[in-house]
């Protein structure tokens, strides 16, 4: 990486803000600081940051304000500060266009883990094989190669798999799956969506029962945890 | 607002005021049309203090009275003119319905009443629910903003202190002591919010395998110092669980079981189908369930994963593990499995 990524964070708590800003500048990005969503529009107006890292419990301008101010002129990747058990916030940050979110207190190591994959989402076009620790997808001959043997996967199967590996380490919505892999057939329902995930992971996880794919989001979705090789 | 119809006092007072008012007509030597009048009154006050039931009998009484008292002959109940029994069955359906629009009416001015207050106490409970609300909110937010920058601070210093032994101790006790804080902080919080009625378990399919994988990550420290196995049964349902109240369950457990194995001694972590329902066990090689345990013996963490499974329609219980050990026994309930049609 040459040019070092710009990360705005709005947090109203100045400790926060400070200890955050001292890891991600260790970690190689620049850091742009806001104490509510009217300095956070300001900032994102100035300085285009690569990403935004946001709050949502803030005063006079709150973290859906700046979300949904900031979706509506760019697509930067928006990563939410969450606190526990407020998880009905969290959902309604994700409608309003934010792409994930991390639950306060979080670990340091978690978080940038969430900034990469959002960068990665943003700076490169598909590559047509992905590849994840023991396992290889190849989008354009729609093979899946594992341990040295191709697993065998029916179309649905696969395009849930590829839908889910290309947005690694991103949330997903129920609604987004059906509406990408079944094209919002009439009849698709969540319990759909439950049956080929749960069919897709028995063939990929060596260990069904300690998953390290694909794992379910509370109240969203799926989530596919593996970082790319 | 007390019974009106009942009480022997309201049944004297009734018979009173209809003797009163015929000795008193009698004494005034009152003709027979004027003192119809007197006794429609008399059951019209009657009936303002009593109920249906006091009224109508009071009606049917005077109506006796009236013909006893003041039509001719006197002293008896016969009727001499015809036209008596006209105005006497005029009397009597005129009184019986004073009586009845009277306590309709009242009735009806009760149930306003009723329903006011009824709204007031909405109101408050409405008011007092909002306010511990955003109590809790602020509560969450305000100690999860410290430990968040705690959290940040050790980790930072966990990095640098790699090369000294000594200080690496010191941050690594901290960092523990700190996620013990913060677990202790979000069950009280998820306490709270299920006893204020914040928050409903919202309950969706869980797979055990998931919930597993979320221990893990909420307890990496006692995941790193000891070994932690997971299985989870092929034919193993998922659970139709609140997913955030049930990692906390288990997060607890295994917490307790943490606490009470000896070190380098393993945890296991298994789920499987048990009748209808979803059982998720965490078995220890700890001393063991002294006999009579109670949520005392299990602490707070215990408590806490017994409230939070019954919220979700479970419970847990300890049992003793054959060659020594506890098996916390999770019990809750399974998701319905999605129509083969649709696989």
């Amino acid at each position: 990486m040459t040019i070092s990524n710009v990360v705005l964070i709005a947090d109203d708590d100045p400790a926060i803000r400070e200890s955050l800003s001292k890891e991600l500048r260790a970690a190689g990005y620049t850091t742009i600081a806001a104490a509510d969503g009217n300095e956070g529009v300001d900032a994102f107006a100035k300085n285009a940051p690569d990403l935004v890292l946001t709050d949502l419990a803030m005063p006079r301008s709150d973290g859906f304000d700046l979300i949904a101010r900031i979706r509506a002129t760019s697509k930067v990747p928006i990563l939410v500060l969450s606190v526990r058990g407020a998880d009905a916030d969290k959902v309604r940050a994700l409608d309003l266009g934010a792409d994930d979110f991390v639950t306060k207190p979080f670990s340091v190591t978690e978080l940038l883990a969430r900034i990469r994959a959002q960068l990665r989402r943003t700076s490169a076009a598909t590559p047509s094989t992905l590849a994840f620790p023991d396992l290889t997808i190849d989008l354009d001959r729609r093979r899946v190669m594992q341990g040295g043997r191709e697993v065998r996967l029916t179309p649905t199967e696969f395009s849930l798999l590829e839908l889910l590996a290309t947005n690694a380490g991103r949330p997903l919505f129920i609604e987004q799956i059906i509406a990408r892999v079944w094209r919002s057939a009439p009849g698709t329902t969540a319990d759909t969506v439950r049956v080929h995930m749960s069919a897709l992971r028995k063939k990929i996880e060596s260990d069904p029962s300690d998953p390290h794919y694909i794992v379910t989001e509370p109240w969203v979705g799926y989530r596919f945890i593996a970082e790319p090789e | 607002m007390k019974s009106r119809s009942g009480g022997v006092v309201v049944w004297l007072a009734a018979a009173a005021s209809i003797a009163v008012v015929t000795a008193l007509s009698k004494l005034a030597g009152l003709n027979a049309s004027t003192v119809g009048f007197v006794y429609l009154i008399a059951v019209l006050f009657i009936s303002v203090w009593s109920g249906l039931l006091i009224g109508t009998i009071a009606s049917v009484v005077t109506t006796l009275c009236y013909n006893f008292f003041f039509f001719r002959p006197y002293y008896t109940l016969t009727i001499e003119e015809p036209a008596n029994w006209f105005a006497l069955a005029a009397f009597l359906v005129a009184s019986v319905t004073v009586n009845r629009l009277v306590v309709a009416a009242r009735m009806q001015a009760e149930k306003a009443e009723q329903r006011r207050a009824e709204v007031e106490a909405l109101a408050v409970v409405k008011e007092s629910e909002a306010l511990k609300t955003s109590l809790l909110r602020a509560i969450a937010h305000d100690l999860t903003t410290p430990l968040t920058t705690i959290t940040i601070r050790t980790e930072s210093l966990r990095r640098r202190a790699r090369a000294d032994d000594d200080l690496r101790d010191d941050v690594s006790a901290i960092a523990e002591e700190t996620s013990r804080l913060r677990r202790r902080i979000d069950n009280l919080l998820a306490m709270a919010r299920l006893e204020a009625g914040k928050s409903k378990p919202r309950p969706e399919p869980t797979p055990p395998a998931d919930l597993f994988r979320a221990t893990r990550d909420n307890l990496p420290l006692v995941f790193a110092a000891r070994p932690v196995s997971v299985h989870v049964d092929d034919d193993c349902p998922d659970a139709n669980v609140d997913p955030s109240l049930a990692l906390e369950i288990l997060v607890n457990l295994v917490e307790n079981a943490h606490k009470v194995s000896p070190p380098g001694a393993a945890i296991e972590l298994v789920a499987h189908a048990n009748a209808s329902r979803v059982r998720i066990e965490v078995l220890d090689r700890g001393p063991g369930v002294p006999p009579g345990i109670d949520d005392a013996q299990g602490g707070l963490g215990l408590g806490i994963a017994r409230s939070l499974a019954a919220a979700n329609g479970g419970s847990v219980a300890l049992v003793p593990r054959d060659g020594g050990g506890t098996i916390a026994r999770v019990d809750l309930p399974a998701a319905p499995l999605p129509d083969d049609n649709q696989a």
